[in-house]
């Protein structure tokens, strides 16, 4: 055999073993089966994933929740026994900080589980603003807090990683940060399947939607980018995965977000969605408020859609963004968890007005999408983890949608109208006595031919 | 005898009341206090979408709201609580002309209002003005009997029902000068000074509820700036006021008013001089009144159905030879009975002037929003043109409505900035567009606008109330009410 034959047949099967040992074995649409029924009446799930919020910072004074203690108060000085401490205190509009909120800012908050270094983590020095501790409440995020009322609102749901965006939305696309807590300059490692390559495979349709999408900007891009761009890496990792930017057919499952809304208008809404926020994300300083918005017209919208009756929604936040949050997170592996988010669930199925206490993170959702369409766990941790499916109810007939107000409807309490009450029933009532004797003497003193 | 047609009068007020009173339902002044009523006693939706207090007297939204509780807040209870305060007011006006002159006249008077078109058509509409105006005529019957017996006590009653009518409604307030004018003058009765003080300090403290209610719940400012309102805001004008309740108080007691009037010009008591002064007076003052409404001058309506009700009983001085008694019961029947055409041809009419000030009511609305309350999602909002039409539309429907007039919700209209509604739409905020023929002759503009908002966000009609009309002599039909879904 000549040497050059010799060496195009070496060259040749190394690169099949490549092919082979590398690529995920689902990688390739083409090896798509037929579309995989789900299990539950939900065919279409779409999961949403904001920024930078902790639990107590939402919810942490929402009635039923495991909110804030009472007694409440982080030491400024964790170390001294005689340091002063920061109670929680109510935010309202005022503007919101980027607080310290990566592992080592963990690590300082959490100390070792005594939940006391919050304040002291984000203090700046000569300062005398703790924002750490300030909270939301229903005045501030009334469409959440009515959600809440209305549908799920789970306060054990745990950000996956302790780390930062990067490592957080590899656990809810992949089930695992590979290691990594920022874009690696070669990209994800090929062999990290994610949610997606496991959909692609069964059938299922899906499609990442991301807010003001810059298809240009990927991790081969980076450096490249105009820098308030390149965060959409971070936050869609399969921008760093070159078989989602290499293949059409999958690099075109990644869109603006506005196709979300045309897909539902047009009714090719897939199995499964991710959305990812960009300047709505609610990621301080960003406006809270803008964040809600663009969830209520996400939700609004399904309502209104043809999928209600067969479709869930749910959202949550990608890291506490080092805000107070008093629930110590338990310790499942190296990775995390880190502290609670805030997650809710809307869906005709959810239960009505729950808190919903079981443990959860990221990968419960993913959880979810592999026991719905009968997939394979991705990692360690999604195989674990408890699924946000407890939160529907498929024995009840699907509820009609309602469209939930952007502003909070307080229970009117008769007791604000007392003094109305009190002034015109005892009006009333000496109206009645004064008639009543003023009669009797005017009947007893008139003649009876009168 | 007088028994008997005593209740006659009474069950034909009651018919004329409660004939066809939930063919139509309520329009926009009317869902705007029954929602305040629904709202103030904490019922339900009704709280979440009606403000629980405008500045104005509340007695009736209270009594509506505690039915509300009982019955559930339907615009047919609504309905026959006024209705009920009407026939009640016409059994007060036989008080009132009882203690005047005979029971010939009372009979007379109360039959008068029971069958009087002014009446009816405002004893069908939800609304303060007619309860105040039962208490006003308690008032005036309780000023006759002092009249009549000088006897203090019934000034005090008089007072009494005089405040309850302040609690009622506000504008009551023009009946204070001529009630105090009337115990005061010597020259028709003998009060003492510690019976008149005594009535100006219960006058006085039940219209001191009002301001102080508000000031206790922290609506102070709301109070205020209806006061503001009603002194400085524009309501009909004077002279369509006139031209409206003037006729329909009905050929019979005009007539018989001004024969009367036309008697006492000969031989005057305390009797007709009273019964002017309670007409002359408040009309005056409730003319000048800038914030008019069709019903204010109800509480005018007993005593001039007792002036008429004296005029039938006097026929033969009035004409100046004696007549047969049938003769005399013939022309009363036949008065009575002109009065009763007219009321019918008015309620009868009804369904094609509806909207006019004539007719509570408005077609189409309660149809287009129940059919919004069974069909759109709840929390769903809503966008019309008029802010008064939308007020019909939250009641029915118990869905969020804005209006272009002005578009922060009817619930929070004093302390919220407007919402800009082409965002709102854009945000799926807001889903549904409905237009509405009367908004639209009202405020062309404004329903342009809403129409291009239709346009522009992809309107789908999904509903289409339709009414028929006369056009060249093919019955036509027309949209009153047209439901639009709109998406961004």
């Amino acid at each position: 055999m000549p040497a050059a034959v010799r060496l195009a047949l070496v060259l040749l099967v190394t690169t099949l073993a490549a092919v082979v040992l590398l690529a995920p074995p689902e990688a390739s649409p083409a090896d798509a089966q037929a579309a995989r029924p789900p299990r539950t009446p939900i065919e279409h799930f779409i999961v949403l994933m904001q920024q930078n919020h902790s639990f107590d910072n939402y919810f942490g004074s929402y009635p039923g929740a495991d909110g804030v203690p009472r007694d409440t108060c982080v030491p400024i000085a964790p170390d001294r026994a005689d340091s002063e401490c920061v109670r929680p205190f109510r935010l309202g509009m005022s503007p919101a900080r980027d607080l310290p909120h990566d592992a080592a800012a963990f690590r300082a908050q959490f100390r070792d589980g005594q939940m006391n270094g919050f304040v002291a983590a984000a203090l700046q020095p000569g300062s005398t603003v703790h924002p750490t501790m300030g909270h939301y409440d229903g005045e501030d995020i009334p469409y959440y807090w009515n959600v809440a009322d209305n549908f799920v609102l789970f306060d054990r749901f745990f950000q996956s990683s302790t780390g930062g965006s990067f490592a957080n939305h590899m656990f809810w696309m992949a089930g695992t940060s590979a290691g990594l807590d920022a874009v690696p300059p070669r990209g994800v490692p090929a062999n990290i399947p994610t949610i997606f390559d496991r959909l692609s495979q069964a059938g299922v349709s899906w499609k990442v939607y991301v807010e003001d999408y810059d298809p240009s900007v990927t991790y081969r891009t980076l450096a490249s980018a105009p820098p308030n761009r390149r965060a959409q890496v971070s936050w869609v990792p399969l921008l760093a995965i070159d078989r989602f930017l290499d293949d059409p057919v999958l690099n075109g499952r990644i869109v603006d977000l506005s196709e979300y809304f045309a897909d539902l208008e047009r009714g090719s809404l897939p199995n499964v969605a991710y959305v990812v926020p960009a300047s709505s994300s609610e990621h301080p300083p960003g406006s809270i408020a803008a964040g809600q918005s663009l969830v209520r017209n996400l939700v609004t919208t399904l309502m209104r859609s043809r999928y209600w009756e067969t479709a869930a929604f749910a959202w949550t936040y990608d890291s506490a963004g080092g805000w107070y949050d008093h629930v110590a997170p338990p310790e499942v592996d190296r990775d995390g968890y880190g502290f609670r988010v805030p997650a809710l669930l809307v869906s005709a199925y959810a239960r009505e007005g729950v808190v919903d206490h079981t443990e959860l993170d990221f990968t419960s959702f993913l959880r979810f999408i592999e026991e719905n369409w009968d997939l394979q766990p991705l990692a360690t941790r999604d195989a674990r983890a408890n699924s946000i499916r407890e939160a529907l109810d498929f024995t009840v007939p699907p509820r009609s949608p309602v469209f939930l107000s952007s502003t909070r409807r307080e229970t009117v309490t008769r007791s604000s109208y007392l003094p109305t009450y009190l002034l015109y029933g005892g009006a009333v009532v000496a109206a009645g006595v004064l008639t009543a004797l003023s009669l009797r003497r005017a009947t007893r003193v008139e003649p009876a031919s009168a | 005898m007088a028994a008997a047609l005593l209740a006659a009068g009474a069950l034909t007020a009651l018919y004329l009341r409660v004939w066809g009173l939930g063919a139509i339902g309520l329009d926009a002044t009317e869902a705007a206090t029954a929602g305040e009523a629904g709202s103030l006693l904490g019922s339900g939706a009704l709280a979440q979408l009606f403000p629980s207090a405008r500045g104005e007297a509340q007695l009736f939204q209270l009594v509506l709201g505690g039915l509300f509780a009982v019955f559930g807040a339907h615009d047919i209870v609504a309905r026959l609580l006024v209705a009920a305060i009407g026939v009640v007011t016409a059994l007060a006006t036989y008080a009132v002309a009882r203690s005047m002159w005979g029971a010939r006249e009372a009979t007379l008077a109360a039959l008068l209002l029971a069958l009087m078109p002014y009446h009816v058509i405002a004893s069908r509409a939800v609304g303060p003005e007619v309860l105040a105006a039962l208490w006003v005529t308690l008032s005036l019957a309780a000023v006759a009997r002092f009249a009549s017996t000088e006897r203090g006590p019934w000034v005090t009653v008089g007072a009494v029902c005089l405040g309850l009518a302040l609690l009622t409604d506000a504008s009551s307030i023009a009946y204070v000068p001529v009630f105090f004018l009337f115990v005061s003058h010597r020259r028709w009765t003998s009060i003492s000074r510690g019976t008149l003080v005594g009535a100006f300090a219960i006058v006085g403290s039940f219209g001191f509820v009002l301001p102080l209610a508000y000031g206790l719940s922290g609506q102070g400012p709301l109070w205020a700036g209806s006061i503001v309102r009603a002194l400085l805001g524009s309501g009909r004008p004077w002279y369509l006021q006139l031209g409206e309740v003037v006729p329909a108080f009905g050929l019979t007691v005009l007539l018989g008013a001004v024969g009367t009037a036309v008697l006492a010009r000969r031989r005057r008591t305390w009797r007709e001089v009273l019964l002017g002064l309670w007409i002359v007076v408040p009309s005056a003052l409730l003319l000048a009144w800038p914030d008019r409404t069709f019903a204010d001058l109800a509480g005018i309506a007993p005593p001039l159905a007792v002036l008429a009700a004296r005029a039938l009983a006097e026929l033969p001085r009035l004409v100046g030879r004696e007549l047969a008694p049938t003769t005399e019961m013939a022309v009363s029947a036949v008065g009575l009975g002109v009065l009763a055409i007219s009321t019918a041809i008015l309620l009868g009419m009804a369904p094609n002037i509806a909207g006019s000030a004539h007719v509570p009511g408005i077609i189409g609305g309660r149809d287009t929003a129940r059919w919004i309350g069974e069909h759109v999602p709840p929390g769903a909002a809503l966008l019309t043109t008029d802010r008064a039409f939308a007020g019909v539309l939250e009641f029915y429907a118990q869905r969020e409505t804005l209006g272009l007039t002005s578009s922060a919700p009817l619930a929070t209209s004093d302390d919220r900035p407007n919402e800009n509604p082409d965002l709102l739409i854009r945000q799926s905020a807001l889903q549904y567009i409905v237009w509405d023929t009367y908004s639209a002759e009202a405020f062309p503009g404004e329903a342009d606008r809403l129409l291009a908002y239709a346009e522009r966000y992809n309107a789908r009609e999904i509903y289409r109330f339709e009414g028929e009309r006369l056009t060249a002599g093919e019955r036509t039909t027309f949209p009153i009410t047209i439901v639009y879904e709109v998406r961004p």
